[in-house]
């Protein structure tokens, strides 16, 4: 082991003294490799829709768009209005202007659909009459009151084009499912040749954005009217997210940056000292993110937290090589001798530590949240830059710039020793103890984190006076929702919607799943085609209420049918495919947490499976995609821990060289983990998509400590053969840069806090509160558990 | 005498006069091997004898986006009342829908909405369907209302397809031309932003058209058989195609059979609400 230490270290100074003397060929390569790279950024994109946590072959995000295939788009802007003085002639005249300029103006639009243009079919002796509910603003009280009675009339409308009170009407836009590029010639379009398939044909979230800007644009121009807006549907929290997250890194970015440059000022105080890190981070962030846009990885909710998570771990690759060559140069006085000096001596631990973090990100590569496993895709790349970056460059730059010569500074007693001292004494002397201590407070922890669960809810993410969250708090209170879940009952026959009996029960099943109340969670509307169907029926015999029903006659049904796909409607993918072989229950559904979605999902799902076991039911549409989130995430969480365990297990045993020291160090590595688990369960915070990260994310950091660490103390120990000194005079020495290392990261974390995105801010303090735990672990638990291990196993042995 | 003689020379005069002026104002400039104006061309378009008393077989094949294919077939009759057009027909089959009647008056005057009457067998009942909407979908079908009626020639505005004027289509010469509607209402009716139609040039039917839509979806109408039946140049099979982009939405093969005109049997008596509670 010894022997690679050396070669390794051997490698790393003739390496840094060729950089040294080509100093100018490695920046311009570095230079021209970032550029490059760099070069790639205008194209890289963010994507906040649910369907980013999927991978594209996820059995669930298929069904999911093979359904959009079938029948067009689920999601739904919805902008609702409170009228001021309720549904009045001036009213209906603004609802119908802004019906109007919304269907002239926003992009995308599949379809607008408002009380102005909803469709009636009603009947009057022998006439039919199929019309928009009002051709025109209405001009006189009677038309007002006209149109007050037909809105009653057509329950279909109410909880969704108007409130069940009368007190808030809805516009809703549904984008297109699948954008399109307008044939390239003229006549291509005849031809009967079908494009290929294309990976980003579905709308993203550029469309989504053009779409929710256009709409607001639209709203501004009616605020002053003294009605009250609100605007959202799944499409418009999406691009609120993309807006939240923007904003967010635009705050959190700068903060980074100015919290490196004031630790790295305190440290260091010399311009060098603070210049070539953070130019490094920063070529190194932008080399990792030109990477990421070549390789169509876009910034999604979990990767946004890659910037400033790669600018605090990128940042101590360059401190521990800086701080060994300032201390260098102040004594030797010749710069080339002491950056090969301090890359030869912290090169080696450098990469370990690079690895170690590497594998812990790079266990999300295999996540079953595809949002997920790009980070792990990209991270570990962003990790390997900030080492290359800094082994070549920090080399150039030293050689290439002058730098002041210091006097070195006298070793002075520091207040902070006593403490380490004592650290070192408590630890050594009563290490049974401090290892009680821990055991006891791991398995309380422990116990406590056995009630955390996963949750995800991207309503609550917002703040709770923010635009969106006050307009789908709204929606959900007066219409009882405005997320879409589809039911699909497939009768497996042609025309098996024809037959009265089967659609008797589809008409019971569009009540019962209205009624349906699982987890808190009760749907504020459903439609299928029994609905259609009644209205149909109705205007057939006269306007009658009591022929409200669906007919029992199956040649009446299908010719009642006839009519409705003749009468003006495009509407029949809305309720059935076009054999009447499927049919279609679109149900709108409050705004809740993933895990109370799988609950009711799964109520629903048993429930049509009784009430139609000659079908085959699927559900899709947004809910079931977060629904089936939570048994992603949870499969994700548990590979990725596996995974970062196992492998920095390993990988330990490897750079240390033994096994029951590592084992050791891996166990005092955990406990931090189960202890923040512990603090989440106490505190009732719920794991979600960032704070599920934390777990391999962290160990992947903390490992890295105990690798300063115990590095450090075998270099002690082989000199003193005292354990009690050997841990002295690490916690002296590499104590103190693990402290200031760890302060940078829980700093660095803790700025998530001012994110205006709650998930943000839980990743930030869990992460922050799990490095500062793992400094406690590293300087208490690690050296009791090492005093236990050393003089009873291998005292006197070089490990 | 004299005097006579002048006033005929005069007349004659001014006759030659008119028949020069119309030559050159009327007279449409093709007949001296240049391009009428698009306007003249639709206005040739409608002035083309269609056909009266028809009666025909029609087929309807509908094809969904999934390749799905559905068959409905219609016994369908048209003739013609001085400037309006009526046409009553019948499913023949499937099974559910037989005899399932719809007859509709088409009428040429502006602003007057056509009437349309359906016939249920099930409910053994006729209604008048009111509706001013002729954008909706023709029986299920991806035929509109619209595209199975006379377009009202002042509706729109016409002009050659800047591009590319003229193309051949099956190897017939056709004029391009575009057609823009000339007020919102146009388009609430029809559904169509814009038009763009291919007009033969040696008969002066649209043998293809493509068709914008306000969801951003583009029809593809596409005469694939076209043939002369009693001297009249009769569409025999008919695509229309829905596209979203380069995707299909959906599909409508139209197809005629025992295509016929001028039949005696064929006459007012026919469309009538009694002759559609009779059916066939």
């Amino acid at each position: 082991m010894k022997n690679i230490n050396n070669k390794c270290e051997t490698l790393f100074r003739g390496f840094t003294s060729f950089i040294y003397d080509k100093k100018y060929l490695a920046l311009t390569i570095m230079l021209a490799v970032t550029v490059a790279l760099a070069g790639q950024l205008g194209k890289i994109t963010i994507d906040t829709r649910d369907e980013s946590f999927f991978h594209e072959d996820d059995p669930i995000l298929v069904a999911y768009n093979d359904f959009k295939e079938k029948f067009g788009q689920d999601e739904i802007f919805i902008i609702a209005i409170e009228p001021e003085q309720g549904l009045n002639k001036a009213f209906f005249n603004t609802l119908y202007r802004l019906h109007h300029e919304l269907k002239e103006t926003v992009p995308y639009i599949d379809d607008i659909t408002s009380l102005v243009n909803a469709r009636i079919v009603r009947g009057e002796k022998d006439t039919i009459y199929v019309e928009d509910l009002f051709q025109s603003p209405p001009k006189t009280e009677g038309e007002v009151g006209r149109i007050k009675k037909l809105i009653d009339h057509f329950p279909l409308y109410e909880n969704f084009l108007v409130s069940g009170d009368r007190s808030m009407v809805s516009i809703i836009i549904k984008a297109i499912a699948i954008k399109g590029a307008a044939p390239d010639t003229l006549m291509e379009g005849f031809d009967q040749q079908e494009a290929l398939p294309d990976a980003d044909r579905y709308l993203g979230n550029a469309e989504s954005m053009e779409m929710t800007r256009a709409i607001q644009g639209v709203i501004g121009k009616y605020r002053d009217l003294g009605h009250k807006f609100y605007f959202t549907g799944t499409p418009a929290v999406v691009s609120a997210l993309q807006t939240g997250i923007e904003k967010d890194l635009a705050t959190i970015m700068p903060l980074s940056m100015l919290l490196i440059v004031f630790f790295l000022t305190l440290l260091y105080r010399r311009v060098s000292g603070v210049i070539f890190p953070l130019l490094i981070v920063v070529l190194s962030l932008l080399g990792t993110f030109g990477f990421m846009a070549a390789a169509g990885f876009p910034i999604t909710m979990v990767s946004q937290i890659l910037p400033s998570f790669l600018l605090i771990v990128g940042i101590a690759d360059s401190v521990h090589i800086l701080t060994i060559f300032y201390r260098n140069y102040e004594t030797c006085r010749d710069k080339k001798q002491a950056v090969i000096d301090a890359v030869g001596l912290s090169g080696l631990p450098v990469l370990m530590t690079s690895i170690t973090t590497g594998c812990g990100l790079l266990s999300f590569a295999w996540a079953d949240v595809a949002t997920v496993a790009q980070l792990g895709g990209v991270a570990p790349v962003g990790v390997l830059f900030a080492f290359v970056y800094s082994i070549v460059l920090l080399p150039a730059l030293i050689a290439i710039f002058p730098m002041k010569q210091k006097k070195a500074s006298a070793s002075s007693s520091n207040p902070t020793d006593a403490v380490f001292i004592w650290i070192a004494k408590i630890t050594t002397q009563r290490p049974y103890a401090v290892t009680l201590i821990f055991s006891l407070v791991v398995v309380l922890a422990f116990y406590s984190a056995l009630s955390v669960r996963f949750s995800h809810n991207i309503s609550t993410m917002f703040p709770e006076d923010s635009d969106i969250r006050i307009a789908t708090e709204r929606l959900d209170s007066v219409n009882g929702g405005s997320v879409m879940l589809e039911a699909l009952v497939d009768s497996g026959r042609k025309n098996g919607l024809h037959d009265p009996e089967f659609l008797a029960r589809m008409d019971q099943a569009v009540s019962a799943i209205t009624n349906l109340e699982v987890a808190g969670i009760q749907a504020g509307k459903t439609w299928a085609l029994p609905d259609v169907l009644k209205e149909t029926n109705r205007a057939l015999n006269e306007d009658q209420n009591s022929a409200y029903v669906v007919p029992e006659n199956q040649k009446l049904i299908a010719q009642e049918l006839i009519l409705f796909e003749s009468s003006g409607s495009d509407d029949l993918e809305d309720f059935t495919d076009s054999n009447y072989s499927v049919g279609r229950f679109s149900i709108m559904a409050p705004f809740s947490d993933a895990i109370l979605y799988a609950d009711y999902t799964k109520k629903l799902t048993q429930y049509l499976t009784g009430q139609f076991p000659d079908a085959s039911v699927v559900l899709t549409g947004k809910i079931q995609l977060f629904s089936k989130l939570v048994d992603n995430a949870l499969s994700t969480m548990a590979k990725s821990y596996c995974f970062a365990l196992v492998i920095i297990t390993l990988l330990m045993i490897v750079m240390i060289g033994h096994v029951r020291i590592c084992l050791m160090s891996m166990v005092a590595n955990v406990a931090p983990l189960i202890c923040i688990l512990g603090v989440m369960g106490a505190r009732g915070i719920n794991l979600d998509l960032s704070t599920m990260l934390v777990g391999s994310l962290v160990l992947g950091i903390v490992v890295d400590d105990t690798i300063h660490f115990l590095h450090h103390f075998k270099r002690a120990f082989d000199i003193t053969q005292d354990v009690e000194r050997a841990v002295r005079e690490t916690l002296l020495t590499t104590g103190r840069a693990l402290f200031i290392t760890s302060m940078v990261l829980c700093g660095g974390f803790f700025i998530y806090m001012v994110g205006s995105l709650a998930n943000n801010v839980r990743f930030g303090v869990i992460s922050g509160t799990a490095v500062i735990f793992a400094l406690v672990a590293d300087f208490f638990l690690v050296p009791s558990l090492l005093s236990i291990l050393y003089p009873r196993k291998i005292h006197g042995v070089i490990i | 005498m004299k005097k006579k003689n002048r006033i005929k020379t005069d007349i004659l005069l001014k006759v030659r006069l008119a028949v020069f002026a119309m030559i050159l104002i009327i007279l449409p400039s093709y007949v001296f091997g240049q391009t009428p104006t698009a306007l003249e061309i639709m206005e040739m378009v409608d002035d083309r004898d269609d056909g009266d008393r028809a009666i025909s077989d029609m087929k309807m094949l509908l094809i969904d986006r999934n390749g799905s294919r559905r068959n409905r077939s219609l016994r369908t009759f048209g003739i013609d009342q001085g400037d309006d057009r009526y046409s009553i027909m019948f499913f023949l089959s499937p099974g559910d829908i037989r005899g399932t009647g719809f007859m509709s008056y088409d009428y040429d005057k502006e602003g007057k909405d056509d009437d349309q009457w359906l016939f249920l067998p099930a409910l053994k009942k006729v209604k008048r369907i009111a509706s001013s909407d002729k954008s909706g979908s023709f029986m299920g079908s991806d035929f509109s209302y619209a595209d199975l009626t006379k377009r009202c020639l002042e509706d729109y505005t016409y002009a050659f397809y800047k591009k590319k004027p003229e193309v051949a289509v099956y190897g017939k010469k056709c004029w391009v031309i575009e057609s823009l509607p000339k007020a919102p209402s146009v388009i609430d009716k029809t559904g169509y932003v814009k038009s763009i139609l291919f007009v033969r040039q040696d008969n002066h039917v649209i043998v293809r058209a493509i068709h914008y839509l306000e969801d951003n979806s583009i029809k593809y109408y596409d005469i694939k058989r076209l043939a002369r039946v009693d001297g009249i140049w009769t569409a025999l099979e008919i695509h229309m195609t829905r596209k979203k982009g380069k995707k299909t939405v959906h599909q409508t093969i139209l197809t005629q059979e025992n295509v016929a005109y001028n039949r005696e049997s064929v006459n007012a008596s026919l469309f009538t609400t009694r002759y559609l509670e009779k059916g066939l």
